[in-house]
């Protein structure tokens, strides 16, 4: 993260990026990868305009919504992504990136707490991440589409709402969506 | 995986997955069966589940998934019985498996309907053969000149030997 001596080269494929978190970490990401964000893409176009970056200086980007491990988790799936300023790759090279990157994304959500989708899906909607929210939202679906109506309310902290009698009455009426349910 | 053990430190932050999330993005994304479930969970998401838009955001993102995915099983499909001025109250009937086993009924304002076929959707049962059936979404237009609302009957057409009636 220290400054070149050289102006960077916005397009160079090795030009990076310094984000902060909220605790006050640095992260120095590619900036194809951090292009990926789009929040931080807005925020490094407007700072190009103002002429900061130019001067080759290092721009260091706050990102007060986000906690360290959550933006290394979004960074590291980011660099999973086809890049966008990658040479076009052969279709066996394709087919193979693309059986690393399955291989990957099962390897990241096995281990990844339930909780922590909640963190990265919040985070990757703060910095308008599409690809990991795309991700992460069908992996939490994927999580909770099983689990009981109790389950539900715990993760997103929901109070229920409901009178015990209507709550039953709608249990009697559709129990099949009951059935087969994950155990708690 | 029941526990919900988080590293210390996130667990002092509050969940802020903004709910347009939840319900757009990720309720859209489980099978029906949930989420007839999950309308239990408290009286707000069954009024979110049960809104056209959601219904037919919902339809429109399972129509697309590989037939062989096992959500796909669980597609909406939407009878809308033709309504003599019996009731002013209009009422679509959803059924959510292929059998129509399971039906669900809800009212809709009667100005925002308007049905089209957006497709055909193949599938395979664990104990049937190869149906077709049509997809349909809800949208919004103003049926202006009458109150007369179409009867769109959606059924396999192999097995049962429906028409599609429009």
């Amino acid at each position: 993260m220290s400054n070149t001596s050289e102006n960077p080269k916005p397009s160079s494929s090795s030009a990076k990026m310094t984000l902060k978190t909220s605790d006050n970490e640095l992260f120095e990401v590619e900036e194809a990868v951090a292009m990926k964000f789009c929040t931080v893409k807005q925020y490094f176009e407007d700072e190009k305009d103002s002429d900061v970056a130019a001067r080759g200086s290092t721009t260091v980007i706050p990102l007060p919504n986000v906690h360290s491990a959550v933006l290394a988790t979004l960074i590291s799936y980011g660099k999973k992504l086809p890049q966008s300023n990658a040479v076009a790759d052969n279709h066996e090279e394709e087919e193979t990136k693309k059986k690393e990157r399955k291989k990957y994304e099962q390897g990241l959500l096995k281990n990844l707490m339930p909780g922590e989708l909640l963190d990265l899906i919040s985070a990757a909607n703060y910095l308008d991440f599409k690809e990991g929210l795309e991700f992460f939202n069908q992996a939490l679906a994927d999580h909770i589409q099983n689990k009981s109506v109790e389950y539900v309310r715990k993760f997103f902290g929901i109070k229920n709402d409901y009178e015990p009698h209507e709550e039953e009455k709608y249990r009697e009426e559709y129990a099949w969506a009951f059935e087969g349910v994950d155990e708690d | 995986m029941s526990e919900m053990r988080q590293p210390p430190i996130l667990q002092q932050r509050k969940n802020h997955v903004p709910n347009d999330i939840i319900f757009n993005s990720i309720l859209t994304r489980v099978p029906v069966k949930s989420l007839m479930r999950f309308r239990c969970v408290c009286k707000s998401w069954d009024s979110s589940i049960t809104t056209p838009n959601f219904i037919s955001t919902h339809l429109y993102n399972n129509k697309n998934k590989h037939p062989h995915h096992h959500n796909n099983a669980n597609g909406y499909v939407i009878h809308m019985p033709s309504l003599p001025s019996s009731s002013n109250r209009p009422v679509i009937m959803v059924a959510f498996d292929r059998t129509f086993d399971r039906i669900y009924e809800t009212e809709i304002p009667s100005d925002f309907v308007h049905v089209h076929i957006v497709g055909s959707c193949n599938g395979l049962l664990p104990d049937t053969c190869l149906r077709q059936l049509m997809c349909v979404t809800l949208g919004f237009a103003y049926q202006s000149e009458n109150d007369d609302y179409k009867v769109v009957r959606i059924s396999s057409s192999n097995l049962y030997g429906h028409e599609i009636e429009v």
